[in-house]
This record gives structure tokens, sequence and C-alpha cells, in this order.
């Protein structure tokens, strides 16, 4: 194991790697400490590197488009859930900031390439695999993988590459430039926004990494000592719904709220879901559990799945995928369920989008809008033929493979109003109308309705608010969470943990001193968060965003849930929402960044001439 | 008078089922009602429940309408009380 010695900070590398496939070669560049310590690590290094190099001003799938994988300070320290990378891009789907988190070994064997971050552009002249090995870059021939699922690429890795290499893959659909295609690895998905595609259009099969740089620490005894803590806490009442069920308990209860998106977003409350629950899926079909490298929580829950015809599998279970491949469209069945879930996984699409998609299609079917009636609500073999149709692109998945909004605008007829997206990206499983603060945090949200880049469901799930009546009052919350994510997102620690963090920026704060010696405290740290809320908000002024974006589809401002009338939001109300949201960060009540802001955080010197609506 | 009670997630793990019918006299509040679900239930008694008031990291909501935690909140016959975790990350 040799140990960094360059002049970085201690739990730094001190530079990228930035390798263009097209020519095959490597550059290493120099990450200066004042950008190291203004945006961390992950998301928010990910977000300031896409500005440097342009990103938003590329299409991208093209060769100049960049995407990156980032690693943190905190990557290879004994903290508990600290293994994990970001993936930031733009996303073909969207066409904004895309990042993407996804956990385990990767991170740390990517981390010990001697970089900070791994920039990927160009495009290989040939499907191909990109190594990394410390210093090293080659690309290898990758005839034989090209048309793998996941699974099947990563084994074929596992067994041909050099002990102690890591991969991350595409599936077929990355190949097929599925807008919502995933990066994969370990049985995790960077999920979201079509990095996939993005690394699919580079002819990227697969990136592997090994190296065996490792960064010092400024004060190991201390950080022994906050991981000991931090690990035993990890253990607690504050993640035993993560541990003992899963996501997956979400369904039940959010059914009862009437919070749980039913048929696209019709209703509210699906009977027969308790049949999805983790209680009913264990007592069905057993259950094993897992969890990601370096994770003392173990939060993955494997079912296993029996298909007629075909050998017994296994599809670790999250909500997210529950909800959007069950109830969203109508399914209540566990076994084509929980295959859609496996196929989604091994053709490496998000399984938020594809239900999304598939949900409207469904509708548009129902109403007389498309012309394949096969697809219909509550038919589960249906969902799992329209998957395979995405993961090819074949016919009708053609259209389906860019998304609902895309599909939307193709169909026309008034259709948008009930696409499920917030800038191209489907809604996840919190209905709107039920959870308003959560609907302002997609209406907001960076990269599009998004549960992950925003906590604001933690303020439904309070006192604080009533759910069902939004309000100004609930910007300031959302905001709030938005950064605590945004924090965690950027050191990178998983957000199970927050329930066991009792003063959360005091402890991060501790932990990223510990590493690297900086007198950091809970102040710095919500500066942070605030920066890199306004790079993200930079980054996709410059890709085209206009303030009419940050909304939701007319769904969901004109009809009140018809199994709970008393949830109705309207766009009034809304965009009240949104304006205390853009005040409460300082920014233009339309959402543009003045030019104070710019300069407050550093960012003027990557705006470039940017409108001001 | 008679209090429907569901569980949701943990709560309904430590219970060992998902609902309940409480008869408890007049007036009621959250606190009275949780004092009797701990004795009841003492797989709740410690984690989510602490000498009826909800631990961190839980809530009560009446009818799935509100979400309460103040132990003084009064209950009136025919409310269904829904215990269950504040963690809804998905």
């Amino acid at each position: 194991m040799i140990e960094n010695t360059t002049t970085a900070p201690p739990g730094y590398h001190g530079a990228y790697l930035h390798v263009d496939v097209s020519s095959g070669r490597g550059n290493r560049v120099e990450l200066p400490t004042h950008v190291l310590r203004q945006f961390l690590g992950g998301t928010g290094l990910g977000t300031w590197l896409m500005l440097s190099l342009g990103a938003p001003y590329h299409d991208p799938l093209s060769p100049d488009a960049p995407i990156a994988f980032i690693f943190s300070p905190l990557v290879g320290s004994p903290l508990t859930t600290s293994a994990k990378f970001a993936v930031v891009s733009r996303s073909p789907l969207t066409g904004r900031l895309n990042d993407s988190l996804a956990s385990s070994a990767f991170a740390l064997a990517g981390k010990k390439t001697g970089h900070d971050a791994i920039v990927v552009s160009g495009r290989a002249a040939e499907p191909s695999i990109l190594v990394i090995d410390e210093d090293q870059v080659q690309l290898q021939p990758a005839a034989e993988l090209w048309g793998m699922t996941v699974e099947e690429a990563d084994r074929h890795l596992k067994e041909n590459q050099p002990a102690g290499s890591q991969a991350v893959v595409i599936g077929p659909a990355g190949e097929n430039l599925v807008h919502f295609a995933t990066i994969s690895h370990d049985g995790r998905h960077a999920g979201r926004g079509g990095s996939g595609a993005v690394l699919g259009a580079k002819n990227i099969k697969a990136v592997v990494v090994r190296g065996s740089r490792r960064c010092r620490w400024d004060q190991p005894a201390k950080l022994v000592e906050l991981a000991r803590d931090l690990s035993d806490r990890s253990l607690g009442p504050a993640t035993a719904k993560y541990r003992e069920l899963g996501t997956a308990a979400n369904l039940v209860l959010f059914n009862r709220l009437h919070a749980l998106p039913v048929r696209n977003f019709q209703q509210g409350q699906l009977e027969g879901v308790e049949a999805l629950s983790p209680q009913a899926l264990d007592q069905e079909r057993g259950k094993t559990q897992a969890s990601c490298a370096a994770c003392t929580i173990g939060c993955t829950h494997i079912y296993g799945i029996r298909r007629e015809g075909e050998k017994p599998g296994a599809v670790r279970v999250e909500y997210e995928s529950l909800f959007a491949l069950g109830p969203l469209c109508g399914v209540t069945d566990q076994e084509p369920v929980l295959a859609a879930m496996q196929r989604c996984d091994q053709l490496g699409i998000d399984t938020i989008s594809t239900g999304g998609t598939i949900a409207f299609a469904m509708e548009c079917v129902e109403r007389d809008l498309l012309d394949a009636p096969w697809l219909r609500f509550g038919d589960g073999q249906a969902v799992l033929d329209a998957i395979e149709l995405i993961g090819k692109r074949h016919e009708l998945g053609e259209q389906l493979s860019r998304g609902s909004r895309s599909m939307a605008e193709y169909i026309g007829k008034g259709s948008i109003e009930f696409a499920p997206q917030v800038k191209g990206l489907e809604i996840p499983g919190y209905e709107p109308r039920a959870l308003q603060t959560m609907a302002l945090g997609f209406a907001v949200g960076s990269r599009g309705a998004d549960h992950n880049r925003s906590g604001a469901y933690e303020v439904d799930f309070s006192e604080q608010v009533d759910r069902r009546r939004g309000s100004p009052a609930a910007a300031e919350g959302a905001i709030a969470t938005e950064d605590r994510a945004t924090i965690m997102d950027s050191l990178i620690l998983c957000k199970f943990l927050r329930g066991a963090l009792d003063d959360f920026y005091g402890e991060a704060a501790a932990m990223l001193a510990s590493v690297t010696g900086w007198d950091v405290d809970s102040e710095e740290l919500r500066q942070v968060a605030r920066r890199i809320a306004a790079a993200r908000k930079l980054f996709n002024i410059q890709s085209g965003w206009t303030p009419g974006e940050d909304t939701l589809p007319a769904r969901f401002l004109s009809t009140a849930l018809p199994d709970d009338p008393q949830s109705s939001l309207t766009a009034e109300r809304l965009q009240e929402m949104v304006l205390a949201y853009n005040r409460g960060r300082g920014w233009e009540d339309n959402g543009f960044l003045p030019g104070a802001v710019l300069n407050q955080y550093g960012l003027d010197c990557l705006a470039g001439e940017l409108p001001s609506g | 008078m008679e209090i429907h009670v569901e569980l949701f997630g943990i709560p309904r793990q430590r219970a060992g089922q998902p609902t309940m019918a409480l008869s408890l006299t007049a007036p009621v509040t959250l606190g009275t009602l949780l004092e009797e679900l701990g004795q009841r239930f003492p797989g709740l008694e410690g984690e989510c429940i602490e000498r009826g008031v909800l631990r961190p990291g839980y809530l009560a909501s009446i009818d799935g309408e509100r979400f309460v935690r103040d132990p003084a909140e009064t209950i009136v016959e025919g409310n269904s009380v829904l215990i269950l975790s504040a963690e809804a990350g998905g």
C-alpha cells in the first residue's frame, strides 16, 4: 500500500484523472485545495467539475460531454457508510444536471488509483472497457461483453480482471442509449437521469479501477473514535426500519395515508398492496440481507423469485422499485413486480423512470391516445413486456426509452398534463398532493423530481406542517433538508444515518476535520451546502433552464386525489412556495442567480454570460 | 370509549400485530393511549414509546391526517390512531 505523499490535504490526492477515450490517453489534473474545501467531494465536487469542463453546453450523448466518477475525503476512512461515489454528467433524459450516487467497493478501489475523481470524455472507436490501474490507462476491447446483462458483465470482469479490481458496468440499455439507463456496481446503481447512456454513447461498457494509493488522515486516533461511535449509533433505533424491514416498509404506510402513487398518480391508495409489504414478501419467499462495503446498517433486503419455466433467482427490493413497477402500474402481484425489478437491474435501467413511463403509457392507452391494447393497468406481464421493449428500444420501446415527457410531446393531445415528471425526470413514490413540502422539493429539484437530493418529505412527516396544505412556511424546511442532503452527498455518507446524528453539521464538521485537519465548523458546512445549491442552479441555467420548469404537471395542480379530496394543491399555492424557496436561498424571485450570489460563492468565474429572465 | 390503533413499520414488528382496539376511559389523550399500548405490548415500550411519550423518530397520526407527538393531544371516540416511524426515506 502506497501512501499519497503529495501536498494535497489529508483525505485527498489533490488531482483528478481526465481520460479521453477517443485517444485512450489519461491526463492528471490538479485540484486546487480551495476547490476541495469549497465543494468537498461527491456530488459537490462533481458539480464543480462539470461547470469547469463546460458540460452544460454539450449534448450529453456527444463525445465532448464529460462524465465524472467522484470520490470524497471520507472514502477509505473507517466511518460507516462512507464507501460511496458520485456519478455526475448532463442528463440525456432531462438536459439538466444529473448527479447520482452509488455504493460499495468501486469507491474504495477508485480512490486508490490515486485520484479524487475520474473524468471520461470522447468516444472509443469500438466497444471498450476502460481500465485504470493507478496512472496506467488502457482501453480493452469489449466485443465479448457487449450485449451482456449487468450481472453477466460483472461476473465476466471479476473472472478476467486482476485481483483487487472493481468495476462499474452498463447493461444493454446503456449500450442502446436508453435515456434512463443506469451505471451499476455490486447490485447498486447510479440510477437516475441516464448516466448509463452517457457512458454507452462513449462506447464504454465498463470502467475498471485498481490501485494501492491511500490518503493520510490528519487525526487518525480521533477519526477512529468518531467512527466507533458512529458505528454504534448506526445499529440503534434510528436505523431499525432500514435494517429490519428495508425501505419497502413505506408501501403499506403510504397506502394508508393516500400518499402512494397509483395508476400513474390517478389515486393515492390501492387495494391489495399488503401483498407487496416486506412482511408478506418474507412470508412467501424468504429473505436474505446484505450490505454495501464499509456499511454497518445492512439495508439491502433480497427476496427470491420463482417464475414458471425459469430458474429461481433473487432480487434486491427497495420501495421506489416496488411502487414504480407495482402500484404505479396498478399491479399488486408479487411475482411480476419482483421479476420486473430484476429485469430492470439486468438491463441496467432506472426503475422509477421505467415504471413512471410505462404507467404514463398505460393511461394513454386507457384514454385511447396510444394504440397498444396489451398495455393495461394491473397487467404484470404487460409491464415485463414493456421493459423488454425499452431495453432493446424496439417498436413502442423506442418512444418509451426516452421517458414520459418526450413520449407526451410525441403523443400530444394534452398528454403532457399527466406525464409524471418534473424537468423530464419521473416522480418518485411520494404523491405530491398528499405530501406538499415534497411537492415543493420536486418542483425546485435541480435534477428534476427527486427524493434523494431533496429530503422534503421529512418535513411532511413531522408536526411542523399540514402535509396536505403546503404553504410558503414549508420552504425553510425544504431548504434545510436539501442542504443536509447536499452535505451528506458530498462528504459522502449514507442518508440512512441522518436519524443517528444529533447535531448534523457539528458532527459532520468534526468528521471532516479529523480527516483533513481543516478548522471547519458548522457554519462553513452550511455555506458549502448553499454554494453547491447555487452551483447546481448555475449548471441548469447554462443548460437552458427557465423558471417555468419549477412546477408540477397540471394533473397535480388541478385535480384533488379522488380517494382523499383534502389532498389538493393549486398552481398558485405551489408558486407561492417556489417563490418562498427562491427568496430563502437568496436567489431572484424567478429563480435566477443574482451576481451577488455568484460572487459570494466564488462562482462568477464559472458563470460566463448568464440570462436573468 | 373504543380507540382503533394501527401500527406501521417497526412498531408493527415490535407489537407483533398491525391493528388493535383499545377500550379506554374518557378523557383519552395520546399519552394515556401510549401508556396503555406500552403496557399491553412490552416490545413497544423502551423502543417506540417511553412512559406515555413517543420516543424520538416516531410519530402518531390521528385518522391518517395530522401528525402529532404531544402526549396531551386529545383522542375522541371513533378516532383511529396510527403509530409509525418518522423515517420515510425510500
